[in-house]
């Protein structure tokens, strides 16, 4: 999950920076292009619900974000499963990125929402156990998922990808 | 790339490198070699099953196969001291964290990890943890084996895999032919997999031939990872920790702004 790359600039003093995060921007920009719409239709991969969401601007019918989500099954170590949803992607244009509507929501917390209100309104219900893979370095796209309640930290599949999932009330916890 | 032999190795080779064509399992030969100090006690590994205890897994590192080797040659000073060596690197950071992993797989992947093979849902510090265990003591072999005399090892990838054999080429180009059930015998028999061939000398005309499972330090290909698609599962595997987090009551989702969705 990112926010779509902005090109490096070569004076600005932060374009060392723009360039180590290029790479994992790019597989976001890749996975759109070539892939999304593949994984969406797979007819293989149907029983999980997969889901693309398309975000326009109504006024304009400008596309500002895409969002995917699907059910995912999780297997701990002993065999014990835990149906989920993953969060497959969310990207917010360029052009929209860290900009706010007219009636002042940020563009990324309209998409989240709506990814958020599509995973609530799926039927058969999905779980509302919601996570996400987020490079560590993408700090915008950590202070969005905290901001809609993805703030429990899981294991990482790679040391450099946090996996996070919504708020769990635990066993021991009145 | 750096390819060393597999760096971790269960009882039954130490023994087999100490007394060769006895059995692997007897007691015997390996409590001589524990009497003496050229092998370590390795690091007990608890072994699960359908979520319960079942007994605990030894792993060793296979510095021990090599200070095993040593005792049998009679040089029996510098199996201790490569006895030595592994106990440290049994003790350190990097194998503490290998038990931690192997103790969270079921107990037959993890007795697959010391046969040589990554289980296809390993968690990816599984494959870092090993890789640097085997350059730690790849380093450490150099040092006490460079005086002690090495065995031949004839490291490599393969390239051809006919019926009855096995091509191994190494990286600087030289090639040997493998026996075929040797190389199955290792976990070793698909073009791309890599293998080393131990040759200890007995005799001038007769020599012990090992073929083991090796590693690519170096390489990182086994750590390519991509949060997106449906092809990785470690995107799908939890941790005893994640375990119970999920065992948790989910809190109902966090909708911050009325969204409405055409279909």
């Amino acid at each position: 999950m990112a926010c779509a790359p902005r090109a490096p600039r070569r004076s600005n003093p932060a374009c060392l920076i723009h360039l180590r995060r290029l790479a994992w921007q790019l597989e976001v920009e890749r996975f759109i292009q070539g892939e999304l719409i593949e994984w969406s239709f797979d007819p293989y991969a149907a029983s999980g619900d997969p889901r693309l969401l398309l975000a326009f601007v109504r006024a304009t019918r400008e596309l500002f974000g895409v969002g995917a989500h699907e059910r995912e099954i999780l297997e701990g170590p002993d065999g014990a499963t835990f149906a989920a949803t993953k969060i497959e992607v969310l990207a917010v244009a360029s052009a929209w990125q860290g900009r706010r509507f007219g009636t002042g929501e940020r563009a990324s917390d309209v998409l989240m929402s709506a990814v958020m209100t599509d995973v609530s309104i799926r039927v058969p219900p999905r779980d509302a156990r919601v996570f996400a893979l987020v490079h560590e370095e993408n700090v915008r796209s950590l202070a969005l998922c905290r901001r809609h309640g993805l703030v429990e930290e899981m294991s990482r599949p790679h040391p450099d990808y946090r996996r996070i999932v919504t708020r769990h009330r635990r066993l021991d916890q009145p | 790339m750096t390819i060393a032999v597999w760096p971790v190795v269960g009882r039954s080779r130490i023994v087999h490198a100490f007394r060769p064509g006895e059995s692997a399992a007897a007691e015997g030969p390996f409590r001589t070699l524990r009497v003496h100090r050229w092998a370590t006690s390795g690091v007990r590994v608890a072994r699960r099953a359908a979520g319960r205890l079942r007994g605990q897994l030894t792993i060793f590192s296979s510095l021990n196969v090599e200070s095993a080797r040593l005792a049998r040659h009679g040089k029996t000073e510098a199996a201790k001291r490569l006895a030595r060596a592994a106990a440290a690197l049994e003790s350190g950071p990097e194998f503490t964290l290998l038990q931690q992993i192997l103790s969270e797989l079921p107990s037959v992947e993890a007795e697959r990890v010391l046969e040589g093979v990554l289980p296809a849902n390993a968690p990816p510090n599984l494959a870092t943890s090993l890789k640097e265990i085997a350059r730690l003591a790849e380093q450490m072999r150099g040092r006490e084996l460079a005086v002690a005399g090495m065995p031949d090892v004839f490291a490599g990838r393969i390239a051809e895999v006919h019926e009855a054999y096995v091509v191994l080429i190494r990286i600087t180009g030289q090639a040997a032919m493998i026996p075929r059930w040797m190389a199955a015998a290792a976990q070793r028999e698909e073009v791309g997999d890599l293998l080393a061939l131990v040759t200890d000398r007995l005799q001038s005309s007769s020599a012990v031939v090992d073929a083991v499972p090796a590693i690519d330090v170096n390489d990182v290909d086994v750590l390519k990872f991509s949060s997106f698609g449906r092809g990785d599962a470690r995107v799908r595997r939890l941790n005893s920790a994640d375990v119970r987090l999920l065992e948790g009551a989910p809190e109902a989702l966090q909708i911050i702004v009325p969204v409405q969705i055409d279909v």
